[in-house]
């Protein structure tokens, strides 16, 4: 299980990298000299977010609000003018069906990498690429119970819209598709409606 | 780029060695159902099998109840694989997954909720000094129905064949 883990964590930064040297090297000296990301070093953002499990989680949880901070940099001389560096993290409960006496939460934190459409249209779709860790606890509310955590490997890949909504603030709508490499593969469809601020 | 990709890979190598730790179980995976969603037929008796009760077993308010005047501190084992969600008053609750729970009453018992039990692990004894009498329930959706069905086979012959031809269902 841990070995699959360490290949499964060594291709994800395969690809990362490739996806790094290749942006690199197709980088435009056109669009370079349009207006960069780059008199905005910061951007953070928080809002909710609501799973929808997949697989056997299906029948297992029931889908509850959670609540998920982000925060992207621009690194230029790094990454490139397209490419952004992102930090996620995530608090979700997971409420266990038919088990009034226990809770299930959930923090998931993630790096990776996010890019978004250059076009002049009004909203502009983004995509990003995470790995991370999901951390799950399980506790009772009845005295004398006993704690059980898990960290794991998990990956994300989110698609999702940008709308400027004034001047320095954005509205984004994600919808983060996550893979945790626990030993049942935990899999849910996220959406995040997240409001961000450039700082 | 180099000094940004060794410390990616630094922190994606933090994550991995992460991966798999943690304290005691994965609760992702004690939550989840180990018979995905078919009902279980595998269930052992509570009492170890290899002890040769005398007892009767009997439909009482959808229970069945294993009766020994013999039996003082003899050992209960897990009769099916889940979670201890609740033990308290000599009650003990194993959940096996979202929909069913079995329930045994008369049992002492120190584990505590939260922690994970494997068909046929020890859960704990009879009471030392009342005459044994442990008190057999499962719930189905938060219903109690007759547990017969749920056994294996070879427990079900046993219960079957201390219930003198009576079906214990039929109350």
């Amino acid at each position: 299980m841990k070995y699959r883990s360490i290949r499964l964590s060594l291709l994800t930064l395969t690809a990362t990298s490739l996806l790094l040297g290749a942006q690199a090297s197709a980088a435009d000296p056109v669009s370079t000299s349009q207006e960069t990301n780059s008199s905005r070093p910061l951007i953070v953002g928080v809002g909710p977010s609501y799973p929808t499990f997949m697989g056997d989680e299906t029948n297992l949880y029931n889908p509850s609000l959670g609540v998920e901070a982000e925060m992207i940099g621009f690194l230029p001389g790094i990454l490139g003018d397209h490419l952004n560096l992102r930090a996620s993290f995530q608090y979700l409960p997971l409420p266990v069906k038919g088990l009034a006496t226990a809770t299930i939460s959930q923090w998931n934190g993630f790096v990776g990498i996010e890019t978004q459409s250059q076009s002049d249209f009004f909203i502009q779709p983004l995509f990003a690429m995470e790995v991370g860790t999901q951390f799950t606890w399980l506790a009772f509310n009845t005295p004398g119970s006993l704690d059980n955590s898990r960290a794991a490997l998990a990956a994300r890949i989110r698609p999702g819209i940008r709308i400027p909504v004034w001047k320095r603030l954005d509205m984004t709508l994600t919808m983060p598709l996550h893979l945790g490499f626990n030993a049942n593969r935990f899999t849910m469809l996220g959406s995040v409606a997240s409001m961000r601020f450039a700082l | 780029m180099k000094t940004f990709l060794t410390k990616f890979l630094a922190l994606a190598l933090t994550t991995t060695a992460l991966s798999g730790c943690g304290t005691f179980r994965d609760p992702l995976a004690m939550m989840a159902d180990p018979s995905k969603n078919a009902i279980p037929q595998d269930m052992s008796l509570p009492v170890n099998q290899s002890f040769s009760f005398t007892g009767y077993v009997k439909n009482t308010h959808e229970a069945f109840t294993f009766y020994n005047s013999g039996w003082f501190g003899v050992q209960v084992v897990a009769p099916i694989t889940g979670t201890i969600v609740e033990n308290a008053n000599y009650a003990v609750t194993i959940r096996h997954n979202q929909n069913l729970s079995v329930k045994i009453t008369g049992v002492l018992s120190q584990f505590r909720p939260g922690e994970y039990l494997a068909n046929g692990n020890i859960l704990g004894t009879t009471l030392p000094n009342i005459a044994g009498s442990i008190e057999f329930f499962v719930y189905m959706n938060g219903s109690a129905v007759c547990p017969l069905t749920f056994f294996s086979t070879t427990a079900r012959q046993q219960i079957l064949n201390v219930a003198l031809g009576i079906n214990p269902c039929s109350g």
